[in-house]
């Protein structure tokens, strides 16, 4: 049994028609100018796919092209078409369009956050609070300014703290309570992963009469820091942005800033997720101390009612959950 | 042994078939197994996906009854992923642990960008193949530097008049650099036409933002009146999206302006030496309403329809490409160093650095 093929000379790009054929674990190239004997085992053949023709290169660098259609099956057989059986099998390929979406979802809704709380415990304190030094530093010179509360008020309130810190169970024992004024972020607080804690001028205003929602607060940032979020976080939105880039590969130009905002989706879901891990870690520990839940939903009213309200799009595309589900959470752990 | 004098065949062009004969079906399936696979290997089988997707292109792509072949294999591909993971890692992790070090390294990134332009390109092009001799980029770092880096930066200064030339330098770069074997690509590029298309595109720019300004204005939402907001008939939250789409459509339409006048120019004056002339037929309405199309396909099928865009976009391409060929064409000779890695095409990759002729 014998097939015709194009055969170009190693480095060549001039080729002549020749003859293929088998024998005794041997391919024979024969034709006007050409004639070689090759084992089997020292040529290296393209894997079949869709249509396109069987390529056949030579131990010398020459290369034989078959025409499209004819293959010479006794070299097929040799190589696995496992890939090629399956993409051109119709029904693993609509198996592969439930799959892909279900697999999908699985990894980013379970397998990265899952990944992510794991990771994160083996970051030693170190670098945690070096990374707080660090983000202070930059946050003091860009968005940040000196607290204006008189000596008296600070020093009261860090004895707030330091009082319900020393009755608290945590993990860490190096939390830091610092205030700074911030026209651009308002009412606020935020917590980074060594254990340093921002409030805002802002906020101690906006919450002024009532300590216990200034507690409850501060309780949901050591949440944050007590459940590693910002770790989480970082360990997420690194393995969405490699899944995306080798799952969906080369998509071109404008189609990326799709996946992009994909993207933002996802951590902003998983953000979320942090947030409301955060409340019921507040809940607890005011139920701990006596303190009517209730003031974390009080706390989160005042300070949605400082900002602007959300509409139901703009609630899915947030990285907080809605401020009604949270004061409702806070008010049901009553 | 190298042929230096090839009887000089009278300097006669040919036009020669170059036809795409991809299918969106059978690509689609292609596609969704090597999605498949990729995922439930963890992102490990994406280096063999890389290759079949590749490899199916470059073999439908069929000039003067030769197709092109992809030569790469998945090891060669794992090889440069694995590190080029590697290196991302490391880079987001210590920007994100320690901000001062990210931006040491942004910086390092930065010079390091025209090494990874050359490196990628040099990687693509020894892999791609036609009539079993094999295409090269020999662009050294030190011009690419001053072309990809120092003159766009400079022509920040001339508030971007110097910009077209600088993007004429850039073409002029990578064109000439590239190889058929032993034979270089010979572009004779015009100035004027990169400062013709520069202007062309700015005026199209005005004009786009113009009308959709003023249409925006007529449907009311440019300005919604406080009263209507708290009615809620008009959404505030839907303003953004709305710009967004917007900007999206300006991008589009605006930029087949520039490319189709560019890549049409680019391929009149470029010659493979003695061996092929090229020319390019793009027309702006045409480009536009392919990349609008493709993008509406993507969204709207939540990316599942991705391979029928990519497919409809290489039949666009090579469609409106002519080839003519010289009866040299037999002489070409691969003359090219046999060693190359994929490290630098993936450390491109995954750092977004994006290079390709229009």
């Amino acid at each position: 049994m014998s097939t015709f093929a194009k055969f170009f000379a190693a480095q060549s790009s001039q080729y002549q028609d020749v003859t293929l054929s088998v024998e005794s674990q041997q391919l024979i190239v024969s034709g006007e100018h050409v004639n070689q004997r090759v084992s089997l085992d020292n040529l290296v053949i393209t894997p079949p796919m869709a249509n396109l023709p069987q390529e056949i290169k030579l131990p010398c660098g020459g290369l034989l092209v078959l025409p499209k259609g004819s293959e010479l099956s006794q070299l097929n057989s040799r190589h696995g078409g496992v890939i090629d059986w399956l993409e051109k099998n119709k029904f693993a390929c609509l198996l592969a369009l439930l799959l892909v979406p279900l697999c999908f979802y699985g990894i980013v809704a379970k397998g990265i956050p899952k990944l992510a709380k794991e990771m994160t415990p083996m970051v030693p304190i170190s670098v945690k609070q070096s990374i707080d030094r660090q983000v202070m530093y930059v946050f003091d010179e860009l968005m940040l300014k000196p607290s204006e509360l008189d000596e008296n008020t600070q020093q009261r309130w860090q004895q707030l703290w330091q009082k319900s810190l020393d009755q608290l169970d945590l993990q860490q024992n190096n939390y830091q309570v610092l205030f700074r004024q911030s026209p651009s972020m308002g009412a606020n607080a935020f917590a980074l992963p060594g254990g340093t804690i921002v409030v805002t001028d802002e906020l101690l205003k906006l919450l002024k009469n009532n300590e216990d929602a200034v507690m409850a607060v501060v309780f949901h940032e050591i949440g944050h820091v007590e459940h590693q979020h910002g770790m989480q976080l970082i360990a997420e939105s690194l393995a969405t942005t490699l899944l995306m880039t080798y799952v969906l590969g080369d998509m071109e130009g404008i189609a990326e800033l799709y996946s992009g905002s994909f993207t933002s989706i996802v951590q902003n879901q998983f953000s979320q997720q942090l947030e409301k891990e955060a409340d019921s870690y507040a809940v607890k520990q005011l139920q701990a101390f006596d303190i009517p839940t209730s003031a974390l939903g009080d706390a989160l009213l005042a300070i949605s009612a400082d900002h602007e309200k959300l509409d139901k799009l703009q609630q899915y595309l947030s990285s907080h959950p809605s401020i009604e589900s949270r004061v409702k959470f806070a008010q049901q752990a009553q | 042994m190298e042929d230096n004098n090839p009887p000089k065949a009278a300097n006669t062009f040919v036009p020669v078939s170059f036809s795409f004969s991809g299918k969106t079906g059978e690509y689609w399936q292609i596609w969704i197994v090597n999605v498949l696979l990729t995922i439930v290997t963890l992102g490990i089988y994406s280096a063999w996906a890389k290759v079949r997707n590749e490899r199916y292109f470059y073999g439908n792509t069929e000039l003067d009854g030769h197709r092109f072949s992809y030569l790469a294999t998945p090891i060669q591909i794992l090889k440069g992923r694995i590190i080029a993971v590697i290196l991302f890692v490391s880079y987001y992790l210590l920007s994100s642990f320690s901000p001062v070090a990210g931006l040491v390294l942004m910086l390092i990134l930065l010079f390091a960008f025209p090494f990874l332009i050359c490196a990628s390109l040099r990687f693509n092009l020894r892999m791609s193949s036609y009539r079993n001799v094999r295409f090269d980029f020999k662009g050294q770092y030190g011009e690419a530097l001053l072309n990809f880096l120092v003159l766009p930066v400079a022509s920040l200064f001339t508030f971007y008049l110097l910009l077209p030339w600088v993007l004429k330098r850039i073409d002029n770069f990578l064109i000439s650099n590239s190889y058929y074997g032993d034979r270089q690509f010979k572009p004779e590029l015009e100035t004027g036409q990169y400062y013709f298309a520069s202007f062309l595109t700015v005026i199209a720019m005005i004009f786009a933002v113009m009308t959709f300004g003023f249409a925006l204005g007529l449907a009311g939402i440019a300005m919604p009146t406080p009263e209507a907001i708290e009615q809620g008939s008009v959404s505030s939250a839907i303003l953004p999206y709305v710009i967004l789409v917007i900007y999206f459509l300006v991008f589009t339409v605006v930029s087949a302006v520039y490319t189709t006048m560019i890549r049409n120019h680019m391929f009149r004056q470029t010659e493979l030496d003695e061996v092929a002339k090229f020319d390019s037929s793009f027309s702006i309405g045409s480009l536009a309403w392919l990349n609008l199309s493709n993008l509406a396909i993507v969204i709207f099928s939540l990316g599942f329809a991705l391979p029928w865009a990519k497919i409809r976009k290489a039949r666009y391409v090579v469609g409106r490409t002519e080839v003519q060929l010289n009866e040299n064409k037999e002489n070409v000779i691969d003359n090219i160093a046999e060693q190359s890695n994929a490290l630098g095409e993936e450390v491109a990759n995954i750092f977004d650095v994006d290079v390709a002729l229009t």
